[in-house]
C-alpha cells in the first residue's frame, strides 16, 4: 500500500512513475514477444566520459553511450541477450541501443544509459518553465528488435533530426 | 622531450592542477596523475580527429571548406540578421572567450546561456531562493568528516574528485583520510560511488524531496510515521542521524539526481534547508557537482558583465533574466530562437529531442576544437584551439576558486582561438549594424 502512495504522490503529466510490468503481445510476424515497461535513468559512466573526450565520432563514445544497462531479470522477461539490440521508445521518439547487464546494480523496472545522443532522444523535453527538462525516471518501453545502432552520434543526429526536415 | 608540470586539467569540475604532460616535437605524448577523461583530452589535440578548416554548407546542404574570414563574416550575418538569436554554450571554454560572448549577445539582442540549462540551472534557481551554504573544497578535504553524495556518482563524474578533496584525501584535521570518514551515498542504483558508502539510501527515483523532508523532520525532532519513506526504511535514516551525532562537519555533494529528476529546483530548495537544520547539531555546508571546468566560470562572468548567471536575454536592449522564457532549452522548445551559436558546449549530445529538432530548422554557427553531434545541424563549423592546451586563461573550479589554465602545445596552424573568433564576429557586426 505504501509503494502506491508513493507512486501517486509523485505523478506527473508526461513523466509518472507506476507499477513496472512486462507485457505480452502477439508479434505480426507470429510467435509471443514481450516488451518490458521500465523507468529510464540517465547519468554518467567513466567510458562516455573518455568517449566524449576522445572524440564524439568515435568508438569510445558510440560503444559508452548506446549501451542500455538493464537488470538480468529484466533482461530475461523480455528474452534479451547481452549485446542484442533492443527499441526503446516513448511519446517523445524511439532509438535502437544495445542492452547489456548492469555493472553497477539497479532494481528491477529501472534501466540505465550513459546521458548522450542516444538518451536524449527519448527523455522528456518539457521543462515547466524551470529550464530543465525531464532527463531522469523516464517512463519508456523496450523491446528486442534486429534493426541496427547507429554509425556513431553524428550519425544518429543526422538520421533522427535532419530526415524530418 | 619536455614533462611540463603543475599542468590544469580542463575537463571536469574538480580542475585538477598537479597534472604533469609530456610534450616531444610539439605533440603530447602522455600525461602523468590525470584520470583516464583527462588524459582522453589532452591525448585528444594530436592524437585524435578534428576539422582543421571552417566549413559551410553550400546550398546542396553539403559541408565545404571556406576560409576562416568567409565563415567570421557569414557568421556574423546570421547572428546580426536574426531576430532573437541564443548564443549557447560557454562551460568548455575559458572566462575571456565568455566575455566576448556577452558582449556579442548584447549587440546582436540575443540570449547568452551555458550548459547549466541542462545541469545545475537548477541549483542555482534554488540558491536564488534559499542561500549557497558553501565552502572551497580544500576546506572539505581538511576539515569534513562526514561526506554525503546525494544523487551524483563522482567516480565516473569527477573520477579524481574521491581522492582529492573528500572520501580519501587526507585532510589537516582528517589525516587518516577515509578512516575519519563516513560516507553516505543516496542513489536509486548502487553506483560504483555507493559501494564505498557506509549508507547507501537508495529511494525510488525522484522521491528525493520525501527523503530530505524525513531528515528535516528527524533532525528537528519529530519522528515520521511510515515505516518505508520512498522507498527507504525509517531505520537507515535514523542511522545518517546517529552518524550526525557522531561528527563535526557534513559536505553535502549533489549532482544531476536531484537537478535533472522531476521536482527539478524544488529538490534542491529542501536541501539547502536542510544544510540549514543540519547547523543546530554541527557544521555543514553543501557543494554542487559541476560539470564542465568552467560552467561556474561561466556563471560568475555572467553574473559580473550583466548582473545575473545565465539565461540572460538581450532582446530589449538591456539584460533581463526569465528562466524558463530565456533558458536556451525553452528558446528552442518553443521555437523563439532564429539562429544559434554554439561555442564550447555540444547540445547535439546534450540536448532532449525536441529541443534539437527545431536546431535543425535553424541557421547554426558551431565553435568546438572537436568534432561532434552537433556537427550535423550546424551550417557553418569553426575549428578553434582547445583551451587550456593550445591557449591560456581563466577557469573557475566548482566551488569557484579562480585556477589559471596553461598553454601546453601549439594549436595546428590556421586555427585560433575561440576569444579571437568572436572579436573578429564583434568587429564585423559593428560594421553591419
Amino acid at each position: 500500500m505504501e509503494n502506491f502512495i508513493y507512486y501517486w504522490c509523485v505523478t506527473y503529466t508526461q513523466c509518472s512513475i507506476y507499477t513496472i510490468s512486462a507485457i505480452n503481445y502477439n508479434s505480426p510476424h507470429g510467435g509471443n514477444m514481450k516488451k518490458l515497461e521500465a523507468l529510464f535513468l540517465t547519468g554518467r559512466t567513466v567510458w562516455q566520459g573518455e568517449g566524449m573526450e576522445s572524440g564524439k565520432e568515435g568508438e569510445l563514445y558510440t560503444k559508452a553511450c548506446c549501451m542500455l544497462e538493464m537488470n538480468p531479470e529484466d533482461m530475461k522477461k523480455i528474452h534479451v541477450n547481452e549485446n542484442e539490440s533492443v527499441l526503446v521508445y516513448n511519446d517523445y521518439g524511439k532509438v535502437v541501443m544495445k542492452a547489456v547487464k548492469a555493472k553497477e546494480e539497479l532494481p528491477e523496472g529501472m534501466v540505465y544509459a550513459a546521458y548522450g545522443s542516444w538518451a536524449n532522444v527519448v527523455v522528456c523535453p518539457d521543462t515547466n518553465s524551470t529550464g530543465m527538462p525531464y532527463l531522469k525516471a523516464i517512463k519508456v518501453t523496450i523491446k528486442p528488435v534486429t534493426q541496427e545502432l547507429a554509425n556513431n552520434s553524428l550519425d544518429l543526429v543526422e538520421k533522427t533530426y535532419m530526415s524530418k526536415i | 622531450m619536455e614533462v611540463i608540470k603543475d599542468v590544469v586539467c580542463p575537463f571536469c569540475g574538480c580542475v585538477c592542477d598537479d597534472g604533469e604532460v609530456i610534450v616531444d616535437g610539439g605533440h603530447i605524448t602522455g600525461t602523468k596523475n590525470l584520470c583516464r577523461i583527462g588524459h582522453a583530452k589532452f591525448m585528444h589535440p594530436t592524437h585524435g580527429q578534428r576539422h582543421l578548416t571552417p566549413m559551410m554548407r553550400d546550398d546542396k546542404g553539403e559541408l565545404k571548406k571556406v576560409d576562416i574570414d568567409t565563415a567570421i563574416e557569414e557568421s556574423a550575418r546570421i547572428l546580426a540578421e536574426a531576430s532573437w538569436p541564443l548564443l549557447y554554450g560557454w562551460s568548455a571554454t575559458l572566462c575571456e572567450t565568455q566575455q566576448k560572448g556577452i558582449e556579442l549577445a548584447e549587440l546582436v539582442g540575443g540570449v547568452f546561456d551555458n550548459t547549466a540549462t541542462v545541469c545545475h540551472a537548477p541549483s542555482i534557481l534554488a540558491v536564488q531562493n534559499r542561500g549557497y551554504p558553501v565552502c572551497t573544497l580544500d576546506e572539505t578535504k581538511n576539515y569534513a568528516d562526514l561526506i554525503i553524495y546525494w544523487g551524483c556518482n563522482p567516480m565516473h563524474a569527477h573520477p579524481r574528485h574521491a581522492s582529492r578533496y573528500s572520501i580519501y584525501a587526507r585532510g589537516f584535521f582528517r589525516e587518516r583520510g577515509k578512516r575519519d570518514r563516513t560516507i553516505v551515498v543516496v542513489d536509486p542504483r548502487k553506483t560504483d560511488t555507493a559501494k564505498m558508502a557506509d549508507i547507501h539510501i537508495q529511494p525510488y527515483p525522484g522521491t528525493d524531496y520525501l527523503i530530505v523532508s524525513a531528515l528535516r523532520m528527524i533532525l528537528n525532532g519529530v519522528e515520521p510515521q511510515q515505516d518505508v519513506i520512498a522507498g527507504v526504511p525509517k531505520e537507515t535514516l535514523y542511522e545518517v542521524f546517529d552518524a550526525i551525532g557522531r561528527h563535526q562537519f557534513a559536505m553535502l555533494f549533489f549532482g544531476m539526481g536531484l537537478t535533472q529528476s522531476p521536482g527539478k529546483y524544488m529538490n534542491i530548495d529542501p536541501a539547502i534547508t536542510l544544510i540549514s537544520d543540519l547547523n543546530k547539531h554541527m557544521k555543514a555546508v553543501l557543494q554542487p557537482m559541476r560539470g564542465h571546468y568552467n560552467v561556474a566560470g561561466c556563471n560568475i562572468t555572467a553574473a559580473y558583465e550583466t548582473g545575473y548567471p545565465l539565461a540572460v536575454d538581450f532582446s530589449k536592449g538591456y539584460p533581463t533574466y526569465n528562466p524558463g522564457e530565456s533558458s536556451a532549452t525553452d528558446m528552442l522548445i518553443k521555437e523563439h530562437a532564429d539562429a544559434m551559436l554554439v561555442c564550447g558546449a555540444d547540445p547535439g549530445h546534450s540536448f532532449p529531442n525536441k529541443a534539437l529538432e527545431h536546431v535543425a530548422n535553424i541557421p547554426v554557427i558551431n565553435i568546438n576544437p572537436a568534432i561532434n553531434p552537433t556537427d550535423p545541424l550546424s551550417d557553418i563549423i569553426i575549428p578553434c584551439a582547445f583551451g587550456g592546451i593550445e591557449y591560456e586563461g581563466t577557469c573557475y573550479r566548482m566551488d569557484c576558486v579562480a585556477i589559471r589554465v596553461k598553454k601546453v602545445i601549439d594549436a595546428p596552424e590556421g586555427i585560433l582561438n575561440d576569444t579571437e573568433i568572436l572579436e573578429r564576429m564583434i568587429k564585423n557586426i559593428k560594421k553591419m549594424i
